[in-house]
């Protein structure tokens, strides 16, 4: 199949650089995402957490080019394997969402639709793009069926969703969106409307594709446990904007944004069990309420008033973070 | 075991399942499930009566070949019996045989008609569903205007202009039909758009149009068949209220309600068999179609 992007030289992979979005025109104009910067490279995973409205799925939208009504890309520039992408005509673009990203969505059970059988779901995107005849379409998805581990693939090719169980409806969904072989597989909470155990099969799939196929991965969660267990590196969002980034390791060895820390604090340990859970008091602001100070002051325990005045100066390098009261000392 | 293009290793040996013949994938795959779904005794009674009086006005003629517009003047208003099934008329017709050819009009402009308005509808609806905000606005208002018109002025007003003929009739009632379909399809597909897996085609790269034509038609057929059934019966009334008051299929040509306004002028010295056979006629063409359509409707609600 025909690359809708030609290879370039220069690092293979997304790269994101100071990405905004904002809804609204003139005055009532307002920014949900704002300088946000990461890279994720051919066979990576990222990690990007964040609890709900902190503009995770928001990301994922701007970087398909899919953003809601009223939405746009304000500033900064999105480059896949060296294209910008940010600069495509529709069409274009449009191509470019078909083959070279592959997305898979947070409920399964609505993401298909009910009046088709799941081999004309999963050839359509084949058929969209791959030009290919029926006989050929349904083929390839029996074989990417059985890839995805359904069992008796051939006798379910013409079942219709409701036939399939959650877990076995998100395989059917993975399937569709590894159809072209994209470069980039979003997965916007890809587990979250499925048991723990269908959780983990999903996840090891995703990550098996991924090395089969040398996927850059993006994977939107608000559970720091799985991106331990399943990312490189790590980007923690809070109300549009990173408040730290890094290599997995480092930043789970020690985060250093009281936001941070205090996601991890919330994750519940088996070691543990008498330990109460902490929580998090307050609401993240909305983004018609963002301050030009930190975001996360109002409900900080290390907030001082120099917080309110200007967000925090990056600090750190490959591990970075931004804030002026870090944990464990200024670097 | 082949290779896969991921490289990952393929069991060949499911693979060899014969591939069902085009019968059998149509049958097992949407036919059945297609019957099944919308399959209601409503559905089937009133589906019964309308393919008997399809068979009646075409097929009939090839059981009882008679010329619907020989005049017999010596078999003036007659009534029933074994040489005309159905009576004669003042001037001697074959009633039998112009039931047969009214019919024949008469259902056919319901059909087509309906076809029109099915296709305008949802042109207009689907167009105004998917087009920026203010477009969709706008092509609303219009339509609000459009339903405000009664119907009826505005056939009698465009009968008065055509040459009346079963083809200028298909036009004039499909064409003033529409817009009552045209904002369910609007609405319909406007429900329909923002579900999750019209944005996951979207987010697989699909076009405007691939998602209208495969997810949104789909998703709306149903109600599309239930309400192109009720607007069959519609159309028929209209034509046979048109073809009452004069406007209709022109005479000597027969339609169900040309023969039934006919019959009424000769009331009074009491032929019945003019009233009834017609009356009959368009009564059940009428009841087959709403019967029809609440089977289906019963279905898609769930009952």
């Amino acid at each position: 199949m025909r690359a809708v992007i030609p290879p370039k030289p220069g690092p293979a992979g997304l790269q994101v650089q100071d990405l905004g979005v904002s809804f609204g025109r003139g005055r009532k104009a307002f920014d949900v995402i704002d300088s946000l910067s990461f890279q994720v490279g051919a066979g990576e995973t990222l990690g990007l957490v964040g609890e709900s409205g902190s503009g995770k799925s928001m990301t994922a939208a701007a970087l398909m080019g899919l953003l809601p009504w009223g939405g746009r890309i304000s500033a900064g520039s999105v480059r896949l394997d060296g294209t910008e992408l940010t600069q495509l005509s529709a069409p274009a673009l449009r191509a470019v969402r078909g083959r070279e990203i592959g997305m898979i969505f947070q409920n399964p059970l609505s993401s298909l639709n009910p009046s088709l059988t799941i081999a004309q779901q999963i050839a359509e995107p084949y058929r969209l793009y791959g030009g290919a005849d029926a006989q050929a379409a349904r083929t390839h998805a029996l074989d990417l069926l059985r890839e995805v581990g359904v069992p008796d693939a051939a006798r379910r090719l013409d079942d219709y969703p409701h036939q399939f169980s959650g877990g076995m409806r998100q395989r059917v969904m993975i399937a569709m969106a590894l159809v072209c072989h994209p470069r980039l597989l979003i997965a916007d909470e890809p587990t979250t409307a499925l048991d723990v155990i269908t959780q983990a099969q999903i996840l090891r799939l995703i990550r098996r594709l991924q090395k089969a196929l040398g996927m850059a991965v993006i994977f939107i969660t608000h559970d720091l446990s799985l991106v331990a267990e399943h990312a490189d590196s790590v980007m923690v969002l809070y109300a549009g904007r990173a408040v730290e980034q890094g290599p997995a390791e480092a930043f789970f060895r020690a985060p250093r944004h009281p936001y941070s820390q205090a996601l991890l604090h919330a994750i519940p340990r088996l070691a543990k069990p008498e330990e109460r859970l902490s929580d998090i008091d307050g609401l993240p602001p909305r983004p018609q309420e963002f301050s030009k100070g930190c975001r996360f002051a109002p409900r900080c325990p290390a907030v001082t008033p120099e917080c309110l005045n200007a967000y925090p100066q990056r600090q750190g390098g490959a591990h970075h973070f931004y804030c002026m009261h870090p944990v464990g000392g200024s670097a | 075991m082949s290779s896969h293009p991921t490289g990952m290793a393929v069991n060949t040996r499911l693979v060899a399942r014969p591939v069902p013949g085009l019968f059998t994938r149509l049958w097992t795959g949407s036919l059945s499930h297609w019957v099944g779904q919308y399959s209601h005794p409503m559905t089937w009674t009133g589906l019964t009566i309308f393919v008997l009086l399809l068979l009646f006005s075409w097929g009939g003629p090839w059981v009882y070949p008679a010329d619907p517009l020989a005049i017999h003047a010596n078999h003036i208003l007659l009534a029933p019996s074994w040489r005309f099934p159905l009576g004669t008329d003042n001037l001697g017709r074959n009633m039998l045989a112009r039931m047969m050819a009214g019919g024949r009009v008469t259902l056919e402009v319901g059909l087509l008609g309906s076809f029109i308005a099915l296709f305008m509808g949802v042109l207009y609806g689907m167009s105004a569903a998917l087009s920026p905000r203010w477009l969709d606005k706008v092509l609303m208002r219009l339509l609000d205007a459009l339903l405000a018109l009664p119907g009826l002025v505005l056939m009698i007003f465009f009968a008065a202009l055509v040459p009346l003929n079963a083809l200028s009739l298909v036009l004039v009632l499909g064409f003033l039909s529409w817009p009552g379909l045209a904002r369910i399809v609007r609405n319909e597909a406007l429900a329909y758009k923002e579900r999750d897996y019209v944005l996951a085609a979207r987010q697989f790269g699909a076009g405007t149009f691939y998602i209208a034509r495969t997810h949104l038609m789909r998703s709306m057929l149903p109600i599309l068949i239930v309400n192109a059934t009720f607007m069959v019966a519609d159309l028929i009334l209209a034509l046979s209220g048109l073809s009452f008051l004069g406007l209709g299929i022109q005479p000597p040509h027969p339609s169900w309600g040309g023969l039934l306004n006919d019959g009424l002028q000769l009331v009074i010295i009491g032929p019945w068999w003019l009233i009834v056979f017609p009356g009959l006629a368009i009564f059940l063409a009428i009841v087959a179609m709403n019967v029809l359509g609440q089977g289906l409707l019963a279905r898609l609600e769930g009952r």
